[in-house]
C-alpha cells in the first residue's frame, strides 16, 4: 500500500518534474493494482484495453477510466458496508450524475490534501463563509459537489456560516457583524464560480453595495462554463471581486468531484498547478500525449482514491500543459491551462430516439 | 401542445392508390434525378448523387421488372413514414418506395436541418406546383414536429401502412399507437453487421486491389461513424490465420482513415469511452489494440454470438478467424442485418444461412455495397409489403 505519511510529509508545490516522475510512478502502480484487485470493472478495463500495470515505465501508460464510466456503473473498491458518503457530480438536468463512493479513509485523505495544498493559503483554522443554502452535511448520505467542497474546506474552518437562506436569498448579517467585529482579520469566502457571479456579485451589484477593503480571501471553482456566455472572463471576474467584495486575494482551483481533495490551484499568473497529490496528462485525437501548449483532452491522477477506482480519470474536458517546474509563481510541476468541454459528437445512424 | 409544420403538401389525401410502378411516377422521379444531377453545386453530396442515380428511369425500370404482375398490384392507401433522424437522406429513400409502391405518403422530416433535405425538397416544391404534377403534389405530405404522441398517435389512425425507421425505440413507442386494423407496419430495428473475408483470397492480389478493398471497406464502415445498422462491426477472417496480411489489411485502411476520416477529439473522447463500457460490460473477453487510435481491433478470445453486443463505433472492429465458412452459423444470430464479403461465393453464404435456418442475415453483398439503400431491406420486399396483389 502507498506510505501516506511519506506523502503527506512533501510540501505539495515542492519537487521538481523529474524527481517526481518516478516516484508517482511507483505510487501510482501500487495504487493502481491495488484497484485491479478490489474493483472488478477496472481489472476488466485494464485487461481488455491495456498493457499490464507492472510493464508500465511511466504513470501515463497505466490504465485510466473514462470519466463517463462513473455514471454508467457503480464503482468501488471496498465493501458496501464500509462506504460512508455518495458524492455527486453536478450534472445538468438531463444528464446523469457521477456516483463517487466514499469510506472514511478517503474522506480523511481528501480532507488531509486540500489542507495541505491551501496551506500557504490558509495558515491555520479561519472563519468560512459558503455561498450556499445552509445544510447539515454530516446528515447527508448523497453530497453535490458543492457540498462535497464545502465539507471538505470545513476542515480548514474555524467557524462557519452559509451565505444564502433556503429561498437562495443572500444572507449577509453575519459577513457584516465579521467584519465590524474584526476588521483586519483573515477569513475565507467559497462557492462555485457560476454563483459567486449571480448570486452574489449580481445581487450586490444590483442593490449598489460595495464592501470595503478588507483582508478575505476568495476561493472558486466548478469552472467558467455559465459564465462564458456573459462573456465574463477572469480578469472581469477578480476585478468585480476587488470592487464588490473588497477582496484582493482570488484563487480558483479545478477538480472534479471523481477527484475531490487534489485539486489543482490556480496561481497568480492564471495557470493551474499540479500538487505531490497530482498528475496531469493532455491526450491528443490520437490518444497520445500532446505537446506542450497543445489542446487536448485532460487526463488527470490522484493518490487520494481507495474507495473507488478514481486515481485516473480521462475527462472531457480540454487543456493544455505550459510546462514544467517554471512558473513565475515559483510553484514545482506541471502547469496548465482549462479550456473548456469538449463538444458532443454529431448524432448519426439508423437508430435514434425519435427526436 | 405541439403543431405540425407543413413543409409540402397537404395532410388530405385522394381515397385512392395507384399502381406499382406507375410510368408517372417513374417519369416524376426521373426529373427530380436530372435536377440533382445537372446541378453542379450538388456533386459534393455524394449521399443526394447516389438518390439522384437510383431515381433515374433507367435503374427504376431495370428495378421494375422483377414484378411480373405488376398489372395487379396497387398501394395500400396512406403510408406513414417515420424516418430516423440521424441519416440525412433515408426520407427521400422511404418516399420513393412509397411513391413506387402507389401510396399516398405522410412524411416526417429529420428535425435536424440537413442541407440535402433542404436542397431535395426545394427541387420537390419547383416541380409538384407545375400542373403537370399535380398528381404528386396529392400524394405527397412532408411535415415536422416535435415529438408527441398527440400527432403520432392521430398520424397512426390514418395510415394503411407505417414504415418505422429509427430502431428499437422508436418502433416500441409506435407499437403503442393504435392502428386501423388492416394496417400494415414495417419495422427497422437496431441491426448489427459484419464483414467476411477471404483471408486466402486476399494474400493472393496485388497491393493496389488490396488497396482498392480497404478503400469499399473504409466506405461501409467509417462513413457515418460506422453507426449505419449495416456499417461492419466486426470482421469474420476465413481460412487459416495469417497475421502479416491482415496486418497489411489494416495499416492500409489506417492509413485511408488518416486521409479521409476526421477523428478530432469528440470523436476520440466517444470512441474511448465507447471502448471503456464495451471493456466493462462485455461477457466475452477479449483484448484490444491499435497502432494509430483511428483504427481498433478487438480479438474475441473465443467464438461467440455475443459480438454483436460489442459495437463501440468510430473505426473499432471485432474480429475472429474461423477456419471454414460453414462455421459462421456459430456466430450470426436474429440481429444480423448485413454480410458484406470478399473473395467469397454468395451462393454459398445463401446456402449456409438456408442450411442452418438462422433468423438473422437479411442482406449479402460485396464490400464496398453494405450502406447502398434497397427495396429488400432488413428482409422485406419493401415494394411488396406497401402494396396489395389482386389474386387470380
Amino acid at each position: 500500500m502507498l506510505n501516506y505519511k511519506k506523502i503527506f510529509s512533501l510540501k505539495p508545490f515542492e519537487l521538481n518534474q523529474k524527481d517526481k516522475e518516478s516516484w508517482f510512478l511507483n505510487n501510482q502502480i501500487k495504487l493502481s493494482t491495488y484497484h485491479y484487485k478490489k474493483c472488478e470493472q477496472y481489472r476488466k478495463i485494464s485487461n481488455r484495453i491495456f498493457k499490464n500495470i507492472n510493464n508500465c515505465r511511466a504513470s501515463h501508460e497505466l490504465p485510466f477510466l473514462h470519466v463517463k464510466s462513473f455514471k454508467r456503473f457503480n464503482l468501488k473498491s471496498v465493501k458496501s458496508n464500509q462506504l460512508s458518503k455518495m458524492l455527486e457530480s453536478s450534472g445538468t438536468s438531463n444528464q446523469i450524475a457521477s456516483r463517487i463512493n466514499i469510506d472514511r479513509r478517503t474522506s480523511l485523505l481528501q480532507s488531509k490534501a486540500l489542507l495541505s495544498i491551501f496551506s500557504d493559503i490558509i495558515k491555520k483554522k479561519i472563519t468560512f463563509f459558503f455561498l450556499e443554502k445552509p445544510t447539515s452535511l454530516s446528515q447527508l448520505k448523497v453530497l453535490s459537489a458543492k457540498y462535497a467542497a464545502i465539507r471538505g474546506f470545513s476542515q480548514l474552518s474555524l467557524e462557519s456560516s452559509y451565505m444564502l437562506d433556503n429561498e437562495n436569498n443572500l444572507q449577509l448579517d453575519k459577513l457584516y457583524n465579521f467584519l465590524d467585529k474584526y476588521p483586519q482579520e483573515k477569513f475565507v469566502i467559497f462557492g462555485f464560480t457560476g454563483q459567486i457571479w449571480s448570486q452574489l456579485i449580481e445581487k450586490l451589484k444590483k442593490k449598489k453595495i460595495q464592501i470595503s477593503k478588507n483582508n478575505g480571501i476568495l476561493i472558486h471553482g466548478g469552472g467558467w462554463k455559465k459564465l462564458q456566455n456573459q462573456s465574463v472572463d477572469r480578469d472581469f471576474f477578480n476585478k468585480n471581486i476587488n470592487n464588490i467584495l473588497g477582496i484582493k486575494k482570488i484563487y480558483n482551483y479545478y477538480g472534479m468531484v471523481e477527484q475531490t481533495g487534489s485539486v489543482f490551484l490556480e496561481c497568480q499568473y492564471g495557470f493551474f498547478h499540479t500538487s505531490v497529490f497530482s498528475e496531469i496528462y493532455i491526450r491528443d485525437h490520437n490518444l497520445n500525449l500532446a505537446s506542450d501548449r497543445e489542446k487536448g483532452l485532460i487526463q488527470i491522477l490522484s493518490l487520494l482514491p481507495l474507495s473507488y477506482p478514481g486515481h485516473n480519470i480521462l475527462t472531457e474536458d480540454l487543456g493544455l500543459i505550459i510546462g514544467s517546474d517554471d512558473c513565475k509563481c515559483g510553484r514545482k510541476g506541471k502547469y496548465f491551462l482549462v479550456a473548456g468541454r469538449v463538444p458532443g459528437t454529431e448524432k448519426r445512424g439508423c437508430s435514434d430516439v425519435n427526436e | 401542445m405541439n403543431k405540425i409544420k407543413l413543409v409540402l403538401g397537404k395532410l388530405t389525401f385522394p381515397n385512392k392508390a395507384y399502381q406499382i410502378f406507375g410510368i408517372n411516377t417513374i417519369n416524376f422521379l426521373n426529373k427530380v434525378s436530372q435536377d440533382i444531377l445537372k446541378n453542379k453545386k450538388y456533386s459534393k453530396y455524394s449521399d443526394l448523387i447516389s438518390f439522384a442515380f437510383y431515381i433515374r428511369k433507367k435503374n427504376l425500370i431495370k428495378i421494375s421488372k422483377k414484378y411480373q404482375n405488376k398489372d395487379r398490384i396497387m398501394g395500400r392507401g396512406i403510408a406513414y413514414h417515420i424516418p430516423p433522424s440521424n441519416v440525412p437522406l433515408n426520407f427521400a429513400y422511404s418516399l420513393v418506395f412509397g411513391l413506387l409502391s402507389g401510396n399516398n405518403n405522410i412524411v416526417r422530416l429529420p428535425s435536424k436541418n440537413f442541407i440535402q433535405i433542404k436542397i431535395l425538397c426545394k427541387i420537390f416544391y419547383k416541380f409538384l406546383k407545375k400542373k403537370k404534377y399535380l398528381e404528386f403534389y396529392k400524394r405527397i405530405c412532408l411535415i415536422k414536429y416535435d415529438r408527441s404522441d398527440e400527432i403520432s398517435s392521430e398520424l397512426s389512425k390514418k395510415a394503411d401502412v407505417r414504415l418505422i425507421w429509427g430502431g428499437d425505440e422508436t418502433i416500441s413507442q409506435f407499437k403503442k399507437y393504435s392502428t386501423s386494423p388492416r394496417c400494415i407496419d414495417l419495422n427497422f430495428a437496431d441491426r448489427y453487421s459484419i464483414s467476411i473475408i477471404n483471408l486466402n483470397k486476399l494474400s493472393k492480389i496485388s497491393d493496389n486491389n488490396l488497396k482498392n478493398i480497404a478503400n469499399r471497406f473504409y466506405n461501409d464502415s467509417y462513413i457515418m461513424d460506422q453507426k449505419g445498422c449495416s456499417s461492419p462491426q466486426a470482421v469474420i477472417w476465413v481460412g487459416s490465420d495469417k497475421k502479416k496480411i491482415k496486418e497489411k489489411f489494416y495499416d492500409t485502411l489506417s492509413e485511408i482513415a488518416k486521409k479521409k476520416y476526421d477523428n478530432d477529439l469528440p470523436v476520440t473522447n466517444n470512441k474511448i469511452a465507447s471502448l471503456s463500457m464495451a471493456a466493462i460490460k462485455s461477457e466475452v473477453d477479449f483484448v484490444s489494440s491499435y497502432k494509430n487510435f483511428n483504427l481498433v481491433r478487438i480479438k474475441l478470445k473465443k467464438i461467440s454470438k455475443d459480438i454483436e453486443k460489442i459495437h463501440p463505433h468510430f473505426g473499432t472492429f471485432v474480429e475472429i478467424n474461423i477456419n471454414s465458412i460453414s462455421l459462421i452459423d456459430k456466430i450470426i444470430s436474429k440481429k444480423l442485418q448485413t454480410i458484406s464479403y470478399y473473395g467469397i461465393d454468395k451462393k454459398k453464404i445463401y446456402n449456409l444461412i438456408l442450411k442452418c435456418g438462422t433468423l438473422g442475415v437479411d442482406r449479402v453483398v460485396p464490400i464496398g455495397r453494405a450502406l447502398d439503400m434497397n427495396i429488400e431491406w432488413d428482409g422485406y420486399d419493401i415494394i411488396r409489403t406497401l402494396s396489395r396483389i389482386i389474386g387470380n
